[in-house]
């Protein structure tokens, strides 16, 4: 199925700050691709390039088929877009922002858009100024949603939100994107966030893509790994180099195995680790693999082979 | 259409408090307009009455700051520039929000307040065209600030841009002008700009604004697409034509030089001959040097027809062969084109082809034909000092062509109208119908009883105009009949025509929006001429009102150089005679004073001399004493030339204009043949002296110094043009026939009679003084003196014009023509009287009363026109 997202060489610079450079990234359709990264990454650069708010320098990017540079009604008609950036209309109530969009999507869904509603508990005659920022967003959420687009961008959504809001704004994504099957594209600098979301992670450092890999993928061969070696301990040279943030506490050796295979990895544990017992390898999170990456220095373009 | 009103609806539903204090104001600006006091009203005969005070200048204020900022809000609102807005990622096609951004100023902004226009004038019982043709104006004024208005807030991604966008616009003007004023300031090229009009404050505020959107692109090459830069033109173009259309006093764009002019064939020559400049001299109190303001009347060729030429001063400065000093311009910024000071010869000369030829105007004299009469300066003695430099300017002029624009018949108790029913005219005799309270009190207000010497005529403009200056029929609204209208009551019958002086104008203007407004004019006749006393003020019937109405056709610049000049020292002071208290001495007194003083011998020193003659001169000018022949104080200053003639001649600049007198006799009587070439080398600054050059026969002696008098600037007096004709040299010809041509005096006439060489010259510029003759008849005044010299000449039209101007005037009155008829005793042979007869008014009267032009034949051998009869006589004989 062809990339809902296709972001090929993409950079794009404000005066002498590079932003995005040289940026490819594809993002499958009815997943859900998280792109991640640090503060001034360029993460929402690349967004707004997606989205015609921005004009890329360099390189094209395709949103459902279409050159960004070329989005029109029709397509904002199936793309749905919530920012923490986003100016609202404040002066109007959520009925009002409600009955505002309506006209302007032939695909909205009233009776979705009550039931989301609901969901979010947005009372409908509450101006938007005097609600929260997390019912904001969730006002925003619903105007985005309730004509079931086939693309949704969400640039930091859960900026700013209190954990349990976060908490409910993510459950009520995922329960949307599984019976939907929308494809949705959610950038934030916090893993934990959409740990339970992504289907396709992609980590951007500096403007340049660092990894891009599903989740499934990456949880399956990374593991944290922990051996105990009877006997001397053992020095800590000549490992293999998916072995990451190696690290010996008394008796017992720690690494990250970014290619884990459990025969390899006996073997090689076997091998390179004489008197070692085990090993036993856990599963990682989304956090802990970044976090592992992070240490290994593996950020800095040592981004290992994705499986296809 | 649907998504365009949905959208609409909500821009009236945000900014619906603004909207409602824009309709708020415009109700209070209506009541205001209606029931305020002064609030306007309208009457059909009068038109509109009152005004200005009908509404709070507040409310005005009010109305036109929303006018700019509701739409520059709305706009700004959902610009395309704005990143974070919530509509740039929403389904919103750049049509539909076209569409809606234009609805809002139609429908919000526009509409009501013509609407409200509509109202206003429709409760006043304003005629429907009016009606239609205000609402239209006020449209037409109101558009492109809401469109200029909407382009600018549609530019912004953020507020903060629009911040720096209007700080740009509002400070590049202000900081092209500070450019100016320094540059004026600071480099002698730039000296003077910023008060010359051509490249004027406001041409370079406007060129500041230009730069400053200029920017505005510049700043918003990232934030919105290219189509703003479009946007940036187009509302810099709606900007530019607000700012020229409602800027008060804001004068035009300078007139660039057109040729060919269209419909004319010819070609305009600048003739400046040395003798049109003239010294002005300011001695500002408490200052020890002079100033001199250079005032110099460039004259061109005749123009054809109905053209007229006004002149304005672009550069000038004084040449000399140490270096340049340019000069400032004394005259204002309304001296530019369209602005009028006045009627001059040159318009009359027009107004006379238009009506047909043969019209005596019966007014004041007006200013020379084609004359500039602009005065640049000053010129700094001390810094020019008494080095000869020549003046060198360039002198801009503006093209009219006159026409008549309506003819209005004056009737007894009812109003004219012209053809297209623009002008209506009424006079205070008639006032309208007796029982029309308003028309009785507008006679009132028009017949201030049978002593006044005026015929007040009422004029109404039912047209209401744009206050746009690039209408030149309107630029300056108090006075715009008088820039490009004239007002003449003609009577054909007599051929007798009077121009109105500058009309009292009855301004109103209506509502805060438009810029219109309605002209009542009044129009004050003066009949205290003898010629015109006749017109009966009761009724006007066999007059009519003529409007003359000119269009600019074009604009030249001709370059002038003058001839020498030589600023007098007026460091040595004011003049011995000015320092003399003007109380003018009784002549016992004068006498016994002079005899008190003690007269030094003869060969006294130059000191003591010196000081009796400062004594005398002083006295003479107190007692404002002229020397007749014989005067024994001439005599006694006389005893002293021999030996001190150059004090003398020191002495005559500083002298006054009695003492100078004085001292020229006393000259004239003292000097020996010796002293011939002191007098003469005097004579470059003292031109007076030439009479006593030529009455003593000195002009061989002088010749070089007369030839250079004829290269030099500065008018030239009888006794140097008699010289210069006593040497017939045929470089100094064309000189004297400029002289004769800029002031025909039959003296002159006579003495260039006398060179042969001159006669074909002389016949074609006696051809020019017949078309350039001042049509204007003021018998009281000397005018007409060039009938005099025509009559001599044999032209037989002056001959005519003089006697149908002797019997246009009441029979009682023709004996007091003393101007008129010393012009005919001067053209004519008054055959039949003694001489002593013939010098008595009344009898000059009633002989050439008896006669018409026809009478008379042209007498080569006397120059005189006599009865045919008599000549025929004569040559039977």
């Amino acid at each position: 199925m062809q990339p809902i997202i296709e972001i090929q060489d993409l950079a794009k610079c404000f005066r002498r700050t590079v932003a995005v450079d040289g940026l490819s990234l594809a993002a499958p359709a009815g997943r859900v691709t998280a792109f991640l990264g640090p503060n001034g990454a360029g993460k929402t650069t690349t967004i707004k390039c997606l989205l015609n708010l921005h004009a890329p320098d360099a390189g094209s990017v395709r949103v459902l088929g279409c050159d960004s540079r070329r989005l029109g009604p029709r397509e904002f008609q199936q793309v749905g877009y919530v920012s923490e950036n986003q100016e609202l209309p404040l002066w109007m109530t959520v009925r009002q922002f409600m009955d505002y969009c309506r006209p302007l999507y032939p695909t909205w869904d009233e009776a979705f858009a009550r039931q989301l509603t609901d969901d979010f508990e947005l009372p409908r005659d509450t101006r938007l100024k005097a609600l929260s920022r997390g019912m904001r967003m969730k006002a925003a959420l619903l105007s985005s949603l309730a004509y079931r687009p086939r693309l949704v961008v969400l640039d930091e959504p859960f900026s700013g939100l209190d954990p349990l809001v976060r908490d409910e704004f993510i459950r009520g994504l995922l329960e949307l994107t599984e019976e939907e099957g929308w494809s949705v594209f959610i950038s934030s600098h916090d893993i934990e966030e959409v740990e339970r979301l992504a289907d396709q992670v992609a980590i951007i450092d500096r403007g340049k893509l660092r990894l891009d890999e599903s989740a499934e993928s990456l949880q399956a061969r990374f593991r944290d790994v922990e051996v105990v070696v009877d006997g001397e301990p053992p020095e800590l040279t000549a490992l293999p180099a998916t072995w990451l943030n190696a690290e010996l506490s008394g008796r017992v050796v720690r690494f990250v195995d970014a290619a884990y295979d459990a025969e390899r990895l006996g073997a090689e544990v076997r091998a390179r680790l004489p008197g070692a017992r085990g090993p036993v390898a856990n599963p990682m999170t989304l956090r802990q693999i970044f976090v592992a990456l992070a240490r290994s220095h593996r950020l800095n373009g040592l981004a290992p082979a994705r499986e296809e | 259409m649907g998504l365009v009103w949905h959208h609409l609806l909500k821009d009236l539903r945000q900014f619906r408090w603004p909207i409602a204090l824009w309709w708020l104001f415009l109700g209070v600006d209506l009541a205001l307009g209606l029931v305020a006091p002064g609030a306007v009203r309208w009457a059909p005969q009068q038109g509109f009455q009152g005004g200005a005070a009908g509404f709070a200048g507040w409310v005005v204020a009010a109305l036109w700051f929303l006018a700019v900022g509701l739409p520059v809000a709305a706009n700004f609102a959902d610009a395309p520039g704005r990143e974070n807005s919530w509509l740039r990622t929403r389904p919103f096609p750049g049509e539909t929000r076209l569409a809606v951004k234009a609805a809002f100023a139609i429908l919000v902004i526009l509409l009501p307040a013509l609407l409200q226009e509509g109202v206003r004038l429709a409760m006043l019982k304003v005629p429907g065209a009016l009606v239609f043709r205000a609402v239209g104006e006020r449209g037409l004024l109101l558009a492109p600030v809401v469109v200029a208005a909407s382009a600018f807030g549609w530019l912004w991604a953020t507020s903060r841009q629009m911040a720096i966008g209007l700080g740009v616009l509002g400070a590049t003007p202000w900081v092209a002008l500070l450019g100016l004023a320094v540059l004026s300031k600071t480099v002698p090229a730039f000296a003077g700009w910023i008060d010359d009009p051509t490249y004027g404050r406001e041409v370079i505020g406007l060129s500041g604004l230009a730069v400053g959107f200029v920017l505005l692109v510049w700043l918003n090459r990232r934030g919105v697409w290219p189509i703003a830069g479009r946007l940036v033109g187009a509302g810099g173009l709606g900007l530019g034509a607000m700012l020229i259309a409602f800027v008060p006093d804001w004068d035009p764009f300078p007139i660039e030089p057109s040729a060919p002019f269209p419909g004319w064939s010819g070609e305009v020559r600048v003739e400046a001959p040395p003798a049109s400049v003239s010294l002005i001299a300011q001695v500002p109190e408490g200052e020890a040097a002079s100033r001199y303001g250079v005032q110099f009347t460039p004259e061109i060729a005749n123009l054809p027809a109905t053209l007229t030429l006004e002149w304005r001063l672009s550069r000038a400065k004084a040449v000399t062969s140490e270096g340049d000093f340019p000069l400032r311009r004394a005259w204002s910024r309304r001296d530019l084109f369209g602005y009028r000071s006045g009627t001059t010869a040159g318009d009359l000369r027009a107004f006379d082809v238009l009506l047909g030829g043969g019209v005596v105007f019966a007014c004041e004299p007006p200013v020379g034909m084609w004359q500039a009469n602009v005065t640049a300066g000053p010129v700094d003695a001390s810094e020019v000092g008494a080095r000869p430099f020549r003046l060198r300017a360039e002198l801009a002029g503006n093209l009219f062509r006159w026409r008549i624009a309506a003819r209005l018949r004056l009737r007894a108790g009812e109003a004219a109208r012209d053809e297209a029913g623009r002008w209506e005219v009424m006079t205070g005799a008639m006032g309208g119908r007796a029982e029309d309270p308003s028309g009785e009190a507008m006679k009132g207000a028009f017949d201030r009883g049978p002593e006044d010497p005026y015929l007040y005529v009422g004029l109404r403009r039912d047209q209401l105009a744009l206050q746009t200056a690039s209408d030149a029929s309107l630029r300056d609204l108090p006075y715009w009949p008088s820039r490009t209208c004239e007002f003449a009551l003609y009577d054909r019958a007599t051929q007798l025509a009077v121009v109105a002086p500058f009309p009292v104008i009855n301004v109103m203007r209506l509502g805060g929006l438009s810029g219109y407004e309605h002209r009542f004019l009044i129009l004050p006749f003066d009949l205290s001429s003898l010629l015109v006393r006749s017109w009966a003020k009761a009724d006007p019937g066999s007059l009519e009102l003529v409007i003359f109405q000119r269009d600019y056709v074009g604009s030249i610049t001709a370059p002038m150089e003058t001839g020498t000049i030589i600023l007098p020292n007026a460091a040595a002071g004011a003049g011995v005679g000015n320092l003399v208290r003007s109380d003018q001495l009784t002549w016992p007194e004068f006498r016994r004073r002079i005899a008190a003083l003690t007269a030094p011998a003869p060969d006294a020193n130059r000191l003591e001399v010196g000081r009796y003659m400062a004594e005398v001169l002083q006295l003479t000018d107190a007692r404002r004493h002229l020397a007749q022949a014989g005067d024994p104080l001439v005599a006694n200053l006389a005893r002293y030339v021999p030996e001190h003639a150059a004090l003398f001649l020191e002495a005559l600049p500083v002298a006054g204009n009695y003492a100078q007198a004085l001292l020229r006799d006393a000259l004239e009587q003292g000097l020996s043949e010796a002293q011939a070439e002191l007098v003469v080398a005097a004579l470059p600054a003292q031109r007076d002296l030439a009479g006593l050059i030529v009455r003593r026969g000195w002009l061989e002696a002088a010749r070089g110094t007369f030839l250079d008098l004829a290269e030099a600037a500065g008018p030239l007096n009888y006794e140097t043009i008699q010289a210069l004709a006593w040497f017939d040299d045929p470089r100094v010809h064309g000189r004297l026939l400029d002289e004769f041509e800029h002031r025909p005096r039959l003296a002159v006439y006579e003495l260039l009679c006398a060179l042969p060489d001159l006669e074909p010259a002389l016949e074609q510029r006696l051809g020019r003084v017949w078309d350039r003759r001042s049509r204007a008849v003021r018998p009281e005044h000397q005018v007409l003196p060039e009938l005099a010299v025509l009559m001599r000449a044999g032209h037989s039209e002056a001959l005519a014009l003089a006697l149908r101007t002797l019997k246009l005037a009441p029979p009682e009155q023709q004996a007091r023509l003393w101007s008129l008829l010393d012009a005919l005793r001067d053209g004519v042979l008054i055959e039949g009287l003694t001489p002593a007869e013939s010098r008595q008014p009344e009898n000059q009267v009633a002989w050439f009363s008896r006669h018409e032009p026809g009478d008379f034949a042209y007498d080569p051998v006397r120059r005189r026109f006599r009865l045919r009869d008599r000549m025929a006589h004569a040559v039977h004989e």
